[in-house]
């Protein structure tokens, strides 16, 4: 039975809820490591042995179950959310944490969720670059597209522009984008091999299968980021949707829209997790 | 022409102009102190097929302005050299367009911002290195004493002690019961990585482009050559041919990571081998500094990574 490993999920406590739930429904050992214990009392190791890849986790003791603190390429491991380890009193120090921590998410043979670390453009890259590297993905065919980007002083051009979201308050670069017409506000929410289409300005209404086309590229998008949970925020060319082509305003790799459907108690929300977990756990969903 | 981003007074940028002035290549240079006061990078991305003219924008210097169109590659020594940078808002910002351009970019780029974070943790190339077919030591980095005792006890000598981030530090072999003296009782273990000392012949190579493989052979008897006189050895660099197929190994290790310069930290095993999985990978280096190489060997790395950046004619035809 694969070992379920969840860090910083009581950020997302009804998400974590789900989680539990499915990891008890399927008798699966379940580690539990909170934001704060992650780096201090549940440390990670990485181990190289004769050319194969170990990792761990020292403190990290499952919460039913037992086990070695190795984790297996049949493990399931998500870090939901983590903060920069609390700092030492030598900023050498600081980094050989972070160092390590990136190389265990990098090198941890279980199957792990978004998977992060220095080789995972999806927590290293600015969103917006990743929309432009990675749009469209299907190419002709695709239905999918990234807004036009533009950086330094705002165009004056008569179109709209509006500053990206979150990009001054990390880097500091002036980043404008804009759209054409843009139709209506839509969540999408991809798991694994199953997306839902939520729209945004009908808070009370469900989540659908997109159009095959769209479902196609968020699925190619999603693996093209290297990500198996992925929150997208995109707008249809027309009010009327369809597949006429959508243009993708942001991604997250946090479940944090995902948490809101499911505290409004959306069963459409429900079941894309109960149904990605178990596959999880009965092997037949890959994560990286 | 080649557009060149980097402090001015680091050796390897200074290093690299000298060589394209020398040779009469066509470059821009961008001093990184000048981002945001006398240097701005105006960018602007279309969505739309990949291809020729995506991406636009401009070098903007105060009196003239280089269009991207003229630039056929990039090489970047940004945030090297130990300068501190203005932090005005202005410069932030250019820095970090500049950062962007690396990434988006269409022609070639020595290196890109992203790929050049795997060298941040050492752990974290391994599982390339090893896809590529080339070995990587035993390694143990973090973990409890148990573990170290463990992992110490099970190897033949003495294990060396050197850091997981790219922090430089200086290697040294320790024996399990001076890494036990050295743990203070109550306090967290620091996370310092373990490996198995290799026998061999330490092997410097630089790919340029994923293409072509220059490599030379470090002489030495100190642990770590690349500090020859905190240890009072000295150090010889030997230009040399690698096999084939290791160098194949490089290549496709260069290429996974998305690297177009790299300098592979390799061990030759006693007697040398064809077989890349007799030699050993220590590290790749994402932003090597490729001088010291050069001027001790006399490979023409600088002459490869600009015929790279903005191919001679010939060779684009």
């Amino acid at each position: 039975m694969p070992r379920l490993v969840l860090i910083g999920a009581e950020q997302f406590p009804h998400l974590s809820d789900v989680l539990h739930h499915e990891a008890r429904r399927a008798d699966a050992p379940l580690t539990d490591i909170s934001v704060e214990a992650w780096g201090t009392s549940a440390t990670p190791w990485v181990e190289v042995k004769d050319g194969r890849l170990r990792a761990g986790l020292l403190g990290a003791a499952p919460s039913s179950g037992a086990g070695d603190d190795a984790l297996g390429p049949e493990d399931v491991l998500w870090c939901l959310f983590e903060k920069p380890f609390p700092p030492t009193q030598s900023p050498y120090l600081d980094t050989e944490h972070e160092a390590l921590r990136d190389g265990f998410h990098t090198c941890c043979p279980a199957r792990s969720i978004n998977r992060r670390g220095l080789l995972a453009p999806l927590w290293t890259m600015a969103v917006w670059r990743l929309l432009a590297l990675r749009l469209p993905v299907r190419q002709e065919d695709s239905v999918l597209r990234a807004p036009h980007f533009h950086l330094g002083p705002c165009p004056e051009d008569g179109r709209r522009w509006k500053p990206w979201p979150r990009e001054a308050e990390f880097s500091r670069a002036e980043v404008w984008w804009t759209v054409p017409a843009p139709g209506a506000l839509h969540l999408a929410v991809v798991m694994g091999s199953r997306v839902t289409l939520w729209p945004l300005e009908a808070p009370d209404g469900g989540g659908v299968r997109p159009p095959p086309g769209l479902e196609a590229d968020l699925l190619q998008l999603a693996a093209a980021c290297g990500a198996d949970v992925l929150e997208v925020l995109l707008v249809p060319s027309t009010d009327s949707g369809g597949d006429a082509g959508w243009t993708v305003l942001q991604l997250s790799a946090l479940p944090e829209e995902l948490e809101t459907l499911l505290a409004r108690e959306h069963p459409e929300a429900r079941a894309q997790v109960e149904h990605f977990v178990r596959s999880l756990l009965q092997g037949q969903e890959v994560a990286r | 022409m080649i557009l060149v981003m980097g402090p001015v007074d680091e050796l390897v940028t200074a290093f690299f102009l000298a060589h394209l002035t020398a040779t009469r290549r066509e470059y821009v240079f961008v001093d990184e102190r000048h981002l945001g006061t006398q240097v701005h990078l105006e960018l602007d991305w279309r969505p739309g097929p990949p291809g020729a003219g995506k991406l636009t924008g401009a070098v903007r210097f105060p009196t003239w302005s280089v269009p991207l169109e003229q630039v056929s590659g990039i090489f970047s020594r940004l945030g090297t050299g130990g300068i501190e940078p203005p932090q005005t808002p202005g410069s932030l910002a250019q820095r970090a367009h500049a950062a962007a351009l690396l990434d988006l970019f269409q022609g070639p780029v020595a290196n890109r911002a992203t790929a050049m974070l795997s060298n941040g943790s050492k752990p974290c190339q391994y599982a390339a290195i090893l896809a590529a077919g080339l070995r990587v030591p035993d390694t143990l980095a973090g973990g409890a004493p148990w573990h170290w005792e463990r992992f110490a006890r099970g190897l033949e000598g003495d294990p060396v002690i050197k850091s997981v981030s790219d922090e430089r530090s200086l290697v040294k072999q320790v024996s399990w019961e001076e890494a036990r003296a050295a743990m203070r009782p109550g306090h967290p273990l620091p996370p310092h990585q373990f490996q198995q000392r290799i026998p061999g012949t330490n092997v410097r190579a630089h790919v340029v482009g994923a293409r072509e493989v220059l490599a030379c052979r470090a002489e030495s008897l100190a642990l770590d050559y690349r500090h020859p006189d905190m240890t009072g050895h000295t150090v010889r660099l030997r230009a040399m041919e690698l096999p084939a197929p290791v160098a194949d190994a490089c290549r496709q290790l260069s290429r996974a990571l998305g690297l177009e310069l790299t300098g592979i930290d390799l061990i030759e095993p006693p007697g040398g081998s064809n077989s890349p999985a007799d030699w050993v990978c220590l590290e790749v280096n994402t932003c090597p500094g490729f001088m010291w190489f050069e001027q001790h060997s006399g490979l023409p790395i600088a002459r490869a990574l600009a015929d790279h950046l903005h191919p001679p004619l010939s060779s684009s035809c």
